[in-house]
């Protein structure tokens, strides 16, 4: 650092060991040759050595002010699959004629001039341990006002058995270590900068940049305008679309990372109201083309206290079609009672790095109505329905066509009885579900106690049938299982257990179909955070 | 004099204890309120308490208001409080309720709120600590006491129930997970997507014409569509080069557009640039 400071000639050295300044020399205005001469002196070594002495005893004061803290979190799992295996039989011993049939009680599909058909079965019992360890950690207090390092890194491995085979069955068990944000920032009233890898939510979704951003804040307006850029990690994960991650790409993968740039705008013109902006650029390093270009716009009004609107939507400005659009309208009738409507619609967005953007996925539209509802101090009650529509694919055939109509309704209840002290508690959750690819029908419960302070403990039963992916079957899955909760300031403690079972038979005639997923199995849960270092200014 | 000695005597006495217990200490929160807080205050106090910090110090110490505004550095007039510990234990010991923006679905529709006022977010959220446990999947630590809210943004039985939900959207799954690295290694290892890219393997067993209609269950769910098949596989039909060389444009598909923004984007399935001479 120091020698650093001295090769762009930022500081005066003295030049003589008298502490008299006969000379004193900007090192900028010597050559590199010339400085190296002036440094290899006795007397500018021991000057040297005397500046640096006194850097570091600096330093160590600016030490002893900085802060730091860091948040730990570790999740480690056990969980059990059996996998589907592909399995055949000689088309021989199989009836029938056709692509679909049976044998047994197994469907299998048989390809004309095959000699073989197939099917798919569970496959043995195996187990994975994925362990999970994030750690945040922000140091600040450099001395200088709104300094800051903040680094976000996950840890992972994935203890899996030889059956499933080390580090595959847990997404990127293999990938021990993430960087999911490292930046240095500097935050005053007036305008934040940051340099390094930062990730941001936004009405675009989720997106990473190795670059730089920087906000300015208008503070009488209520105004904040940022530009951000650099270059672009892949969407959803913090990693390059370059990684060895990113192999099963093949011909897809681009060579290089892309360019990541955009601008994002807010104002609260009222107390009571806010709305964004967002444009954001993805391009090849080439700058062949591009890889996306959006924009995307949210808004909150609130113009009463018990009335809210919000709204948002995103156009892609790369295809030339809408994303997804929202509009929300909640109103409290009352203290007890919360009504909300809710329009909307979706469409995916990909890159044009992929050819899913050519395969001309359509969007649906919908409404949700919900209702909470708190009848009483210690229950809250909350019910919804939901229909949505696809829009016309042009591509249904009459000989296969699925509904382009989507259902589902679903509600939640919680009581804490004030007549137990609010110690104990109990919860449920079942959602129904009726759409073109699968139907579900899922509930859970969880009755908990806290027999002390930040300290719960909790049976919970949960059930669920579902038919999916255009698979013949159905099944009940059930499950039993317990968890503990402990919370104190410094951090949090918690575990779980549940038991699977998995009843794969089909309307009654067939006990146990094989071709289906079997998710019976044990799974466990252990979890640790907590907080380490300083915490200025907040109520622990 | 010896009674008016005493009386005095006795309401200092009286008077001291009552201070150390905190009666009539407006932190405590027992004494009424002003007629200014009104149910609007908690959203509207912030230009009043810029004008007139000096008014808040009468009743309010510093950590009173650390309760909910994390960003308290960066708010001078907080800063320019007086401070007390007892505060910050009396706060400690409460239970505050959310502001009444904070509905009870708020946690599954926030994201207009949350995108067009991050400010208004900071004043009482760290988002790295706290937004952190949905958008990066983490376990956020600064949970309150009593809430409803899940531990994490799914449910726990969802890893049973997420083809469904996946299936039909019950969630936009790519807003936060990459089907490529999160999705397609966990179903290639189970066995649900070919490692091989076959796409006549019976999985989707349901109807026997479902390689030949799958247009439809495609151009509605090409997410999940995604989280099993790599782009490969169906370009074993849907590719102007090779193969049946079916045809994958459908509506809003518009040829032009896209090979002014990416004429490569067409070289993966054509020979030359369509429309190029």
């Amino acid at each position: 650092m120091l020698a650093a400071s001295l090769w762009a000639g930022q500081i005066l050295v003295p030049t003589n060991l008298s502490g008299i300044r006969e000379e004193n020399v900007r090192l900028t205005s010597l050559s590199p040759m010339h400085r190296v001469a002036r440094l290899g002196s006795w007397r500018t070594g021991v000057a040297f050595l005397g500046v640096t002495l006194a850097w570091c005893s600096w330093s160590a004061t600016e030490l002893f002010a900085q802060q730091w803290r860091a948040r730990v979190s570790t999740r480690v799992q056990y969980i059990e699959a059996r996998a589907l295996v592909r399995d055949s039989a000689l088309e021989s011993t199989v009836g029938g004629t056709g692509t679909q049939r049976t044998k047994g009680d197994t469907i299998v599909t048989c390809t004309s001039g095959e000699t073989y058909c197939f099917f798919y079965r569970s496959g043995e019992v195996a187990n994975s341990s994925p362990a999970v360890v994030d750690v945040d950690l922000n140091v600040f207090g450099f001395g200088i006002e709104g300094l800051r390092g903040y680094v976000s890194t996950r840890f992972r491995n994935d203890f899996s058995d030889a059956t499933f085979g080390n580090d595959e069955f847990w997404p990127r068990g293999d990938e021990h270590f993430d960087l999911l944000a490292g930046y240095v920032e500097l935050n005053r009233r007036s305008f934040r900068a940051r340099v390094g890898r930062d990730y941001q939510v936004s009405g675009l979704g989720y997106y990473g940049y190795d670059g730089g951003s920087f906000l300015y804040r208008y503070r009488p307006w209520n105004v904040e305008v940022e530009a951000y850029g650099g270059w672009g990690l892949a969407r959803g994960v913090p990693i390059s679309i370059t990684s060895d991650e990113f192999g099963s790409l093949g011909v897809f993968q681009p060579p290089e990372r892309d360019y990541l740039f955009g601008f994002r705008g807010s104002v609260r013109p009222t107390a009571n109201s806010s709305i964004e902006a967002i444009y954001q650029r993805e391009i090849p390093t080439d700058r062949d083309g591009i890889t996306s270009e959006r924009v995307a716009i949210e808004a909150a009004w609130y113009p009463r206290r018990e009335l809210s609107l919000l709204a948002h939507t995103d156009f892609d400005l790369a295809t030339g079609l809408w994303g997804k659009a929202g509009l929300n309208v909640g109103y409290w009738a009352n203290d007890k009672i919360y009504l909300q409507g809710r329009l909307f619609r979706y469409r995916p967005v990909f890159s044009l790095q992929t050819i899913w953007v050519a395969f001309s996925p359509v969007p649906y539209t919908g409404w949700n109505l919900s209702v909470g509802v708190e009848p009483r101090s210690d229950v809250s009650l909350r019910l919804w329905g939901e229909r949505r529509s696809y829009s016309d694919t042009e591509a249904e055939i009459g000989f296969f066509a699925t509904t382009d109509r989507d259902w589902r309704v679903g509600g939640s209840v919680g009581w804490r009885p004030n007549a137990f002290n609010r110690v104990w508690d109990v919860s449920g959750n079942y959602w129904l579900n009726w759409g073109f690819g699968s139907a579900v029908s899922s509930g859970d419960l969880r009755i908990g106690v806290s027999p002390r302070d930040r300290l719960s403990v909790g049976l919970r039963l949960s059930a669920s049938q579902q038919l999916g992916e255009f698979r013949v079957g159905e099944g009940r899955i059930w499950a039993i299982g317990g968890d503990a909760r402990w919370r104190t300031p410094a951090g949090t403690i918690w575990a779980s257990v549940d038991r699977y079972r998995h009843d794969r038979r089909i309307d009654g005639d067939i006990e146990d179909d094989p071709s289906q997923p079997d998710w019976t199995q044990w799974r466990l849960a252990f979890g640790l955070s907590y907080y380490l270092g300083s915490e200025p200014g907040r109520v622990p | 004099m010896s009674f008016f000695r005493t009386t005095l005597g006795a309401l200092l006495v009286a008077g001291m204890l009552a201070a150390d217990a905190g009666y009539g200490v407006a932190q405590t929160g027992e004494t009424a309120a002003p007629e200014s807080h009104d149910s609007e205050w908690w959203r509207t106090h912030g230009k009043d308490a810029q004008a007139n910090a000096q008014l808040c110090d009468v009743c309010h110490a510093r950590e009173y208001c650390t309760r909910c505004h994390v960003n308290e550095y960066d708010v001078p007039e907080i800063q320019g409080l007086s401070s007390d510990p007892d505060a910050a234990a009396y706060v400690a010991s409460r239970e505050w309720p959310a502001p009444p923006t904070h509905t009870p679905f708020f946690l599954e529709g926030h994201q207009a709120a949350a995108a067009s006022a991050t400010a208004s977010c900071s004043v009482c959220h760290v988002v790295e600590q706290q937004c952190q446990s949905c958008h990066l999947g983490s376990e956020t630590l600064e949970r309150p006491r009593d809430s409803n809210a899940p531990e994490l943004y799914h449910p726990m039985n969802f890893l049973q129930i997420h083809s469904a939900a996946a299936w039909n959207q019950e969630a936009e799954c790519t807003s936060c997970h990459n089907p490529e690295v999160f999705c397609r290694s966990c179903h290639t290892t189970l066995g649900y997507a070919s490692r091989d890219g076959s796409t006549v393997t019976g999985f989707h067993n349901e109807n026997q014409n479902f390689v030949l209609g799958h247009g439809q269950a495609a151009r509605q769910g090409l997410e999940a569509c995604a989280s099993c098949h790599a782009q490969q596989d169906c370009l074993q039909c849907h590719s102007a080069r090779f193969g049946r060389r079916v045809n994958p444009h459908g509506p809003g598909f518009d040829a032009e557009k896209l090979r002014s923004k990416n004429r490569g984007l067409c070289l993966f399935c054509h020979f030359s640039v369509p429309g190029e001479p």
